[in-house]
């Protein structure tokens, strides 16, 4: 048998407990902590915002003389990361970015910077009054998120081809936008085939793709996602109006591509500037996108359609910075979040996305003066889209329940189900789901 | 002692290592599989024994993706095995040119596969798809096929994907099998006065039972697990005509947060991939004793 002398197991045993014991001194929590020399934070990169917050980040960290340890999210899979971070403590995040449509899930996990855990990490008074109302919400008594950039969804659409086919004004009603969606889907080169379609929204199943598209008629035309208790409140008449809307824009009136059910942003607005499509619901960045390019003096914007009788409405979200409870440099992280929520900051921001600032002061500034008048008319445009006709989209455990609403919708639009007992099924399991 | 136990003492860091990454994670998703446990609730799982495995059985959509699962496997199996073999037996001949070709012939193995579901996602496309394009061009169809957002050509889509990308390397495995059959046994089968037709019956095909075996199982194991190619061009859709156990799993845990649950479909991925190895395993030992 191969054994070690006692002696020499024994003195292998006692280095190692010294070796240890020098070690974790280190790993405690030290004063250094106070005045880190690092942090690290977490940024979701395929997002329009990534470009301007980067380069933000990094002259933030050569000004204070901190490094920053930055860490690439994906959209699709950054909710699910920060969860596992909070539930292993690694990586110790100090500040993550994210859409507060995840923000039921991620709380839990995030400091309020609203002064009630420290005071010190408190947005002031002076900012409360220089950000857009809507734009510092709380949620769950908290405020959880700083914004850094806003969403919503308002219909774009092509002043050339509405003129061409004899319409000055873009649709106001549902029945308005069917007439002229069709009346602008049609055969271009001659070949028998569709070239130009009348009207694209987001289609592809998943959390924040076809469901955005399905909220926008819902809320036009009444309902709701979530009642008060917390109960799916979708499949209520108007949501079954709603989506039987959507599911006839593609198979009943054919001014969606067949394919819409697999388009996500890219395939919409690379259709759109493509001139594939007359007409598009999406996100403020797109217009951003047109400058520069043929499209740019013959693309109106306007609220969106709703049923006759009714107003339209939209979706509001936002993307923005949190602070981990797990981190230890929360002052470091707070002071960052600062700088990037500031007005010199938000002046880079509207200079380079040419959407539409979140402060009043980034607004009036010298530099957005010099901004040309119809991006400023955009933005006036969209602080009214948002303050008048959108609602908030935090839904409890709203990555679950999105993921099964979207495949339910997907079922509807590929005709494997009715809208009504696509949105019962979708109902049923999310009861189940919010209940366990 | 010291000698009889110097075997194992060797073997003991490999042993280790397999432990490390492959019984820990895979008896921890077995763990996991029999609790309650939601990322998002940041509570601690909670043991409810097989529960998930029944709900996981009553869910249709689960029913659903392991049908798909097994007719994916199955299919895409079959068509990368007569395809492979045919162009193993081509690349087998002498004839100039032949060792281009052969690196031509894995080129698309070569891709990564997230690069292949782009390419193809984007030349499928529907509405600006290179293939719809030239099909209309050259007057094959008379109007685009929506290739992605069919039910009923989503799947065989994805299947054709994942055979033009695996085919390379059973079509290497066999022409290595190939390689190593005697030419006298050919030589001898042609003064016996056999065609070449029985000799591919009687010498060739039986030969290559070794590396067909081989190929298949490797192939069986990675198709179980098909993601990559569903996730970017699908999602599963249209209409959960493409799901697939991989994509349900992780849905239901890396989307869904719900750890347990989506812990019993994996659990199942490796029970299905741990029995088909096992019969292909006896089957060939079987066959050989």
């Amino acid at each position: 048998m191969f054994t070690l002398p006692f002696k020499k197991l024994a003195a292998i045993s006692i280095m190692l407990i010294c070796v240890l014991s020098l070690a974790v001194p280190s790993m405690q929590p030290t004063a250094q902590a106070q005045d880190p020399e690092k942090i690290t934070i977490a940024l979701v990169l395929n997002t329009s915002e990534y470009s301007v917050v980067e380069p933000l980040v990094q002259q933030w960290s050569e000004e204070t003389g901190i490094e920053v340890e930055i860490i690439e999210e994906n959209t699709q899979t950054y909710p699910a990361s920060y969860v596992l971070a909070a539930t292993t403590g690694s990586p110790k995040l100090d500040m993550i970015m994210f859409w507060d449509f995840y923000i039921d899930q991620l709380y839990p996990m995030l400091t309020p910077l609203d002064g009630s855990f420290d005071p010190a990490i408190s947005v002031s008074e002076e900012d409360r009054a220089d950000f857009m109302d809507i734009a510092l919400t709380d949620y769950a008594g908290n405020l959880y998120i700083m914004p850094f950039g806003l969403d919503t969804r308002l219909l774009y659409y092509r002043t050339d081809l509405l003129e061409e086919a004899g319409y000055t004004e873009p649709p106001q009603t549902w029945d308005e936008l069917v007439e002229v969606a069709k009346a602008l889907t049609k055969d271009v080169d001659g070949d028998g085939n569709i070239d130009q379609w009348g009207f694209v929204s987001l289609g592809l199943p998943g959390q924040v793709f076809n469901t955005y598209t399905f909220f926008d008629f819902l809320f036009q035309n009444g309902g709701r996602i979530f009642d008060e208790e917390g109960n799916p409140a979708f499949n209520s008449p108007e949501g079954v109006e709603a989506l039987q809307f959507m599911v006839d824009l593609k198979n009943v009136h054919q001014v969606m591509p067949p394919d819409v059910v697999t388009y996500d942003n890219n395939e919409v607005h690379e259709g759109f500037l493509a001139g594939t499509f007359a007409m598009a619901n999406h996100w403020p960045y797109l217009w951003g996108m047109l400058a520069g390019t043929e499209l740019e003096d013959v693309v109106g914007y306007a609220p969106q359609a709703a049923p006759e009788g009714g107003e339209s409405r939209t979706t509001f979200n936002r993307w923005g910075f949190g602070i981990p409870k797990m981190s230890e440099n929360k002052e470091a992280a707070w002071d960052l979040i600062q700088y990037l929520t500031s007005t010199e900051s938000g002046i880079v921001e509207y200079q380079a996305q040419l959407d539409w600032p979140l402060r009043e002061s980034v607004y009036r500034s010298p530099e957005a003066q010099e901004i040309p008048e119809r991006h400023r008319e955009f933005s006036e445009f969209v602080f009214e889209l948002t303050e008048s006709y959108s609602e908030p989209v935090m839904l409890p455990r709203g990555g679950e329940t999105s993921q099964i609403l979207g495949e339910y919708i997907d079922q509807a639009m590929a005709g494997a189900m009715s809208p009504e007992d696509a949105l019962n099924a979708a109902a049923e399991q999310i009861s189940a789901l919010l209940a366990e | 002692m010291a000698r009889r136990l110097a075997p194992y003492l060797y073997a003991l860091p490999g042993l280790l290592l397999l432990a490390v990454i492959l019984a820990y994670p895979i008896g921890r998703g077995f763990y996991l599989s029999l609790h309650k446990y939601n990322l998002s609730s940041f509570s601690p799982p909670e043991y409810i024994g097989f529960e998930n495995y029944k709900a996981l059985f009553d869910d249709p959509m689960f029913i659903g993706a392991f049908q798909h699962t097994l007719i994916f496997v199955i299919v895409s199996l079959a068509l990368e095995f007569v395809i492979g073999l045919m162009i193993a037996l081509l690349l087998h001949q002498n004839f100039k040119g032949r060792n281009v070709l052969r690196g031509i012939a894995l080129l698309p193995w070569m891709m990564p596969p997230v690069v292949t579901a782009f390419v193809w996602a984007w030349m499928l496309n529907g509405t600006y798809g290179i293939l719809n394009y030239g099909l209309v061009k050259v007057g094959l169809i008379s109007k685009p096929i929506a290739w992605l957002s069919s039910t009923d050509l989503a799947l065989p889509v994805l299947i054709f994907v994942d055979v033009w990308q695996s085919t390379p390397f059973v079509m290497l495995v066999l022409l290595a099998g190939l390689q190593n059959i005697p030419e006298s046994l050919y030589e001898a089968a042609r003064i016996d006065g056999a065609d070449a037709l029985r000799s591919f019956r009687h010498i060739t095909l039986p030969l290559l039972k070794p590396s067909a075996s081989v190929a298949l199982l490797m192939r069986t194991m990675i198709a179980l697990r098909f993601f990559d190619a569903v996730w970017v061009m699908t999602r599963g859709g249209p209409a959960s005509s493409t799901e697939v156990l991989a994509t349900y799993a992780y849905k239901k845990s890396m989307l869904g947060f719900r750890m347990g649950f989506g812990s019993a479909a994996t659990t199942v991925i490796f029970l299905l991939s741990f029995v088909m190895s096992i019969g292909y395993i006896w089957l060939i030992l079987r066959r050989e004793d």
